[in-house]
């Protein structure tokens, strides 16, 4: 009986497994992941820092994702695939932007989250990779196609940080206490989206629990958000922005 | 190790909680969701419509033909409409095709107004071809969300363990699915045709 149900249970581990098709999504551990290095160590790090800190100051999550192939599938295609796992943004806001260069495609998109759609306008979107990025990747200067493109997109969705040099994120002492305040928390949310009997972004507990999500299509087991730095658990994306190339 | 006791049985209840008690219904509503969101998004490109025949009209006043096939598709289009809660596999049709006439008859204005420098250099025109850019990739977004909520919701009320619940306490039938052949096959019957050397 046990061994029976144990095959039963597997099975419908192997029905329920993840659809792999197109290109593989990279787990996103950065704001700047750039697969094409378009940027120095050095330029890399200065992103980093600044688009860092504008997301811990409530500003928008921007992320720079360069890759040297779409390897056939379309730009905006891939690009929704990859903001669906990533969840960019908040929860609240869904204010992510996900900047996404192809090399080998010379292709360009700015895929815009639901919260930021009234900001960054797909016309403007565009108007940042025709007339601002576009012009220095014609030239080959990519970084500076680069920065000057994710300062534009910075102008409309966070305009009054804009200007502002980025200071430096402020760190945090977490004390023993709030440790476990937050492992409880945790836990709780955990068990939770086990028994919500759906797959959710809570990883292999969640995944042990879908038969069907219920929710959007195509969510991967998205685990614990790639150590360290994840998505604000936004995600709401409808296929918003421009897409563009050089 | 009592953690991983702990994690143990709680995979092992919410396989048992799994029967599809809650996920039939939600499924269900997020079929719904993701179906308002598709006309939604298809009523977004058609009040997109009304600007960008203006601004064609400036520089191509003489294309009439076209202009009018926008338009006329555009009223068709937006008198059929859908509702969520009653899905109707006829009415669905209706509404595919006629999106997909519209759909068509717009790829017809953007190819034409390749033969206007002046109007494609005019930065409201492309405004608004970037706004219908994004439009029409957010339909096809939000229709492959639906066609995906769709399917796990049939997937549910069909396949064991849960369509035993479905069977005993919702009755829910299969939805009929999305069928994007429908409207790519409007566009490949009417392709325009090409004329050489006459």
């Amino acid at each position: 009986m046990a061994s029976k149900l144990f095959l039963w249970i597997s099975f419908l581990f192997f029905l329920s497994g993840p659809v792999v098709q197109g290109k593989e999504i990279p787990a996103f551990t950065s704001p700047v992941m750039d697969e094409a290095n378009f940027l120095s160590s050095k330029e890399k790090a200065q992103l980093e820092s600044y688009l860092n800190s504008l997301f811990a100051q409530g500003g928008s999550q921007i992320v720079v994702y360069t890759t040297t192939s779409l390897e056939q599938e379309d730009i905006a295609a891939y690009s929704i695939r990859v903001v669906d796992q990533w969840k960019l943004g908040t929860a609240k806001g869904d204010n992510g932007v996900l900047f996404l260069i192809s090399k080998d495609d010379r292709k360009l998109r700015i895929e815009v989250g639901q919260g930021l759609e009234g900001v960054l306008v797909d016309a403007y979107a565009k108007r940042i990779l025709d007339q601002v990025v576009s012009p220095y990747f014609k030239q080959g200067l990519f970084s500076q196609g680069i920065f000057a493109g994710v300062e534009a997109i910075v102008s409309y969705t966070d305009p009054e940080k804009a200007l502002s040099p980025a200071p430096k994120a402020k760190r945090r002492q977490s004390s023993p206490l709030s440790l476990l305040f937050f492992l409880v928390i945790f836990v709780v949310v955990w068990v939770l989206g086990a028994f919500g009997g759906r797959r959710s972004r809570y990883g292999m507990l969640g995944a042990a629990a879908g038969w069907g999500s219920a929710g959007r299509g195509g969510f991967g087991g998205g685990g614990f958000g790639g150590g360290g730095f994840g998505g604000g658990g936004g995600g709401g994306f409808s296929g918003g922005g421009a897409s563009g190339g050089w | 190790m009592n953690f991983l006791k702990l994690t143990a049985l709680i995979s092992f209840l919410s396989v048992f909680t799994g029967c599809g008690w809650q996920s039939i219904p939600k499924a269900k509503n997020a079929v719904e969701a993701s179906m308002a969101e598709v006309t939604n998004q298809y009523k977004r490109r058609s009040d997109l419509i009304p600007n960008l025949v203006k601004v064609v009209q400036g520089y191509a006043s003489h294309e009439k033909e076209t202009l009018e096939g926008v338009v006329s598709a555009r009223a068709k289009a937006t008198s059929v409409n859908l509702d969520a809660s009653t899905l109707d596999p006829k009415k669905m049709a209706e509404f595919q095709q006629a999106q997909g006439q519209l759909s068509q008859a717009l790829g017809r204005l953007m190819v034409i107004t390749e033969n206007y420098p002046q109007l494609k250099a005019d930065q409201n025109f492309r405004d608004l071809q970037a706004q219908l850019e994004g439009t029409e990739n957010r339909i096809t977004v939000a229709r492959n969300r639906y066609i995906e909520s769709i399917k796990e919701f049939n997937d549910l009320v069909t396949v064991p363990p849960t369509s035993w619940t479905n069977s005993l306490f919702y009755h829910n039938e299969k939805m009929p699915q999305w069928n994007v052949s429908d409207e790519e096959k409007v566009k490949i019957e009417t392709a325009p045709e090409v004329n050489f050397g006459k």
